[in-house]
């Protein structure tokens, strides 16, 4: 399957943050005090079977899933009911609390709870294809896991960062660490072009030069400074004048 | 008028007497533009090539070749170790 959508990281970590904010909202609400902890878990694939919820607006569209036992066990966590003690108030309880839920993530509020069951979603395969994320939310009776596609990420994520332009440097400073070549050149005099015709190798040349000439230490062309020659150095060493 | 022509092809008595520069290039190293602007007096430049190392002769700035600096009296003298052509 060829992805032709995606979320960035720093957005599936944003929802991850969002939706756990708003899942400590409900469990507020509707668990009791001594309930575990719950979070938000970010899973890279879809959930097997079929959907429970769905909500569906402008915004984009968010489907629960979990197994048909679901809102049962989850309104007897609600009461902290043994999971078997009166099962219709604990599935009718568990209903509502489950549609609260969907509500709260998705709207990131308690207000509203008519929210339409069992509305199918797209296949998985064209939901990941087009940046769907799967979250499992953790710590409740039995597993939960929300699917949220592309429009919803985009919605609820908030507008992307734009990249940061580097700061600029003067001229001055930005050249600074660029590497020149230096050499260090010691003028010999002048000759005549017929005599260096008529060097070989061995000759001595003598030149006008005294021993105690200075060099100069060049930039290409360009003589930047003059300086002594160091005789007694491993290498060519220049003292600056 | 754009014709090359050899010196071999000239009697080079005609410009045999003029005169060109002959400098010693000690070898080179290489430094950042701040450190360049920041030397001063008695900084100590190290070059890349070593004492023993022959250095070479630059015919009006053109390398032509190489050789060893001697001292011949109170001068500077140039041992010639290879040349081309």
């Amino acid at each position: 399957m060829r992805r032709i959508a995606w979320q960035p990281r720093s957005r599936a970590v944003k929802l991850q943050q969002l939706l756990s904010q708003r899942l400590e909202l409900w469990r507020e609400a509707w668990l009791p005090p001594s309930h575990p902890p719950l979070c938000v878990v970010l899973e890279s694939h879809p959930p097997a079977d079929a959907d429970a919820l769905c909500l569906e607006d402008a915004q984009g569209r968010g489907w629960f899933h979990a197994s048909r036992t679901f809102a049962s066990r989850l309104g007897a966590a609600c009461l902290s009911l043994d999971a078997h003690s009166a099962p219709e108030l604990a599935g009718e309880l568990g209903t509502h609390a489950a549609r609260a839920l969907h509500v709260a993530l998705h709207k990131g509020n308690l207000s509203q709870t008519d929210v339409p069951a069992s509305t199918s979603r797209p296949g998985d395969e064209s939901l990941l294809r087009h940046g769907a994320l799967y979250f499992l939310l953790d710590g409740l009776p039995e597993p939960l896991r929300l699917i949220v596609d592309d429009a919803w990420c985009r919605a609820h994520a908030g507008a992307d960062p734009l990249p940061r332009q580097p700061d600029l440097l003067s001229r001055k400073q930005a050249i600074t660490a660029t590497a020149v070549h230096v050499t260090g050149q010691m003028a010999l005099g002048e000759v005549s072009l017929l005599e260096s015709l008529s060097w070989s190798v061995g000759d001595v040349l003598v030149t006008d030069a005294p021993r105690d000439s200075h060099a100069h230490l060049m930039v290409g062309a360009t003589a930047i400074a003059t300086a002594r020659l160091v005789p007694q150095a491993e290498h060519h060493t220049l003292i600056l004048d | 008028m754009n014709k090359e022509v050899t010196l071999q092809d000239k009697d080079l008595s005609l410009v045999g007497h003029v005169r060109v520069s002959l400098v010693a290039q000690l070898g080179g190293t290489e430094m950042s533009v701040q450190e360049l602007f920041a030397l001063k007096t008695e900084d100590v430049v190290k070059l890349d090539q070593s004492c023993d190392a022959i250095v070479t002769l630059l015919l009006n700035g053109k390398p032509v070749a190489r050789g060893e600096l001697v001292a011949v009296e109170d001068n500077l003298g140039v041992r010639i170790v290879e040349l081309v052509g």
